[in-house]
């Protein structure tokens, strides 16, 4: 029994190496010329021109494509759009994928993760613990975004994607209406990573708003406007970054990240006692904070009041 | 040490100087994936020119490899009067190479380069007890030797580290024909295609 167990964790430890690897190599594949990326098709029409400002939500590590979305990310992002008048929200870019194809759109593993998605939504399934690959994916891409031998090539892919759907929202190009990347838990690092090309293609006021981000330094923090930290006090995640990363120990004042964070270019703002998912989250419309807001409002209006700063720049450019 | 005669006469076997050399050989790929072949995708380089690419590395690396081993060998002849058959000791020492089949586990993301300087530990690890049991020397008497080994080898390659880039300059343009390989910092920053159009210039 003990021999059939061995051998079934070196089997899955070999499967978990082999797709590990298999990530990076497919972004070096297609950086290389070797394969041709295949954007997932957006038949419907651009939007008319947009004088913005823009607001690009970049999910966690539980989505599954650029059209996925839960009710709660829905209401937090309907919230922001009531505070910021003329706010254009871009949703349909899939963090996870150098070509914006969802995963249930991903060649042969396609039936693969519409069936683990189907297990995890089903809350009877007592197989729905499996469904949690699909973060274990995306964890991946996060990790692939982060490290400074693929990342530049990654997150240079993610963000044509972006700019791709910023165009057919209404984005015009020399406008410099005013970009701010939302990005929640994962999404932070994907924001992060691609805002600095966004910036340099656009030449537009960039601002990152990581709500629990993970997030390793970046070139990127040379460039943009701001990096928003939100975070909450019972949010374990988000300290995440501060051990796994080495350029962001103090220790290593020279990186980027240090350098930005004493210049005063990244803010770190306690949202309340949140934690990072799930009841008494910063999506939470249930829980209130002492002055009567629920979680909901407060991670909405902070967000707002920080696109709103961004804009008096934009207007400057433009 | 003394080895079992049977165990003895295979190490002295052409057949055991062909299987550490293919092992060596192998360790040079494996590491050449982890490493070496991030840069040449990076280069953007055709698929034949990457197979020419990591099979050059790989020798490269045998090379170095088979020149480390004598180097060691000479220090620890000469240091500690150990006579041990260059033969003998090349195989026994290629054992150390063993771990590094492992190398393109450096390509994970994150952990990737961890792993990497984990798999040399445990390489040097290797080569100091093989050292040791060929030799009858103690670990730190080892330790010594592959020291003075690893600077005899340093040495060299810095009295010849000219002509010696000239040839990696060359060897790299003819498997990957790129002038030089292309670094992080050269990478486009800007997204061609969605510039801004600036008014008086096509």
């Amino acid at each position: 029994m003990i021999t059939a167990l061995t051998w079934l964790g070196l089997i899955l430890l070999i499967l978990f190496l082999l797709f590990a690897i298999a990530i990076p190599v497919s972004v070096l594949i297609w950086w290389a010329g070797w394969r041709t990326a295949t954007p997932q098709t957006h038949l419907q029409p651009p939007d008319p021109p947009a004088a913005g400002p823009f607001l690009v939500y970049l999910s966690g590590v539980d989505d599954i494509s650029g059209e996925f979305s839960t009710p709660y990310e829905d209401a937090l992002l309907d919230a922001v759009a009531d505070r910021v008048p003329g706010l254009v929200i871009v949703t349909d870019v899939f963090a996870y994928s150098f070509a914006n194809v969802g995963m249930t759109s991903e060649g042969n593993l396609a039936w693969f993760w519409a069936w683990l998605n189907s297990l995890r939504l089903n809350k009877k399934s007592p197989l729905r613990r499996v469904g949690r690959l699909i973060n274990l994916r995306n964890v991946l891409h996060v990790a692939v975004s982060a490290d400074r031998r693929y990342g530049p090539m990654y997150n240079y892919g993610v963000a044509e994607m972006i700019i791709q759907a910023l165009l057919r929202h209404g984005y015009v190009l020399g406008s410099g209406a005013s970009v701010t990347l939302l990005g929640y838990s994962g999404g932070g690092q994907i924001a992060l990573g691609t805002s600095g090309y966004i910036q340099a293609t656009l030449h537009a006021p960039v601002q990152v708003i990581s709500l629990g981000g993970i997030m390793n330094s970046s070139d990127s923090l040379s460039r943009i406007s701001a990096l928003i930290h939100l975070y909450g006090t019972k949010d374990r995640w988000h300290r995440l970054s501060d051990l796994i990363f080495p350029a962001r120990w103090p220790i290593f004042g020279g990186t980027q990240w240090n350098r930005a964070l004493a210049s005063g270019k990244i803010e770190q703002v306690c949202l309340g006692p949140m934690c990072h998912t799930g009841r008494g989250s910063y999506l939470d419309a249930t829980r209130y904070v002492e002055d009567g807001r629920s979680y909901l409002d407060v991670t909405a209006d902070t967000i707002a009041e920080r696109i709103g700063r961004l804009m008096p720049v934009a207007r400057e450019v433009s | 040490m003394k080895l079992p005669i049977d165990w003895l006469t295979f190490l002295l076997s052409p057949e055991a100087v062909a299987a550490a050399t293919l092992l060596i050989f192998l360790a040079g790929l494996s590491e050449g994936i982890g490493t070496q072949g991030v840069t040449l995708l990076m280069s953007r380089i055709t698929p034949l020119r990457f197979v020419l690419g990591l099979l050059a590395s790989a020798m490269l690396f045998v090379l170095s490899a088979v020149i480390w081993m004598w180097a060691l060998w000479l220090a620890v002849r000469t240091l500690f009067n150990v006579e041990v058959p260059l033969q003998l000791f090349f195989v026994t020492v290629s054992a150390a190479y063993g771990p590094l089949l492992l190398g393109a586990l450096a390509l994970l993301p994150l952990m990737g380069t961890t792993i990497r300087w984990g798999l040399r530990l445990w390489s040097f690890g290797i080569a100091l007890a093989s050292i040791a049991a060929i030799t009858g020397l103690t670990y730190w008497q080892a330790a010594a030797g592959a020291l003075v080994g690893t600077l005899l080898m340093e040495g060299a390659r810095w009295l010849l580290s000219e002509p010696a880039e000239a040839i990696a300059r060359r060897i790299w343009a003819i498997t990957t024909g790129k002038p030089h390989l292309v670094r992080r910092e050269e990478l486009p920053q800007v997204i061609p295609g969605y510039e801004p159009v600036v008014k008086g210039k096509q």
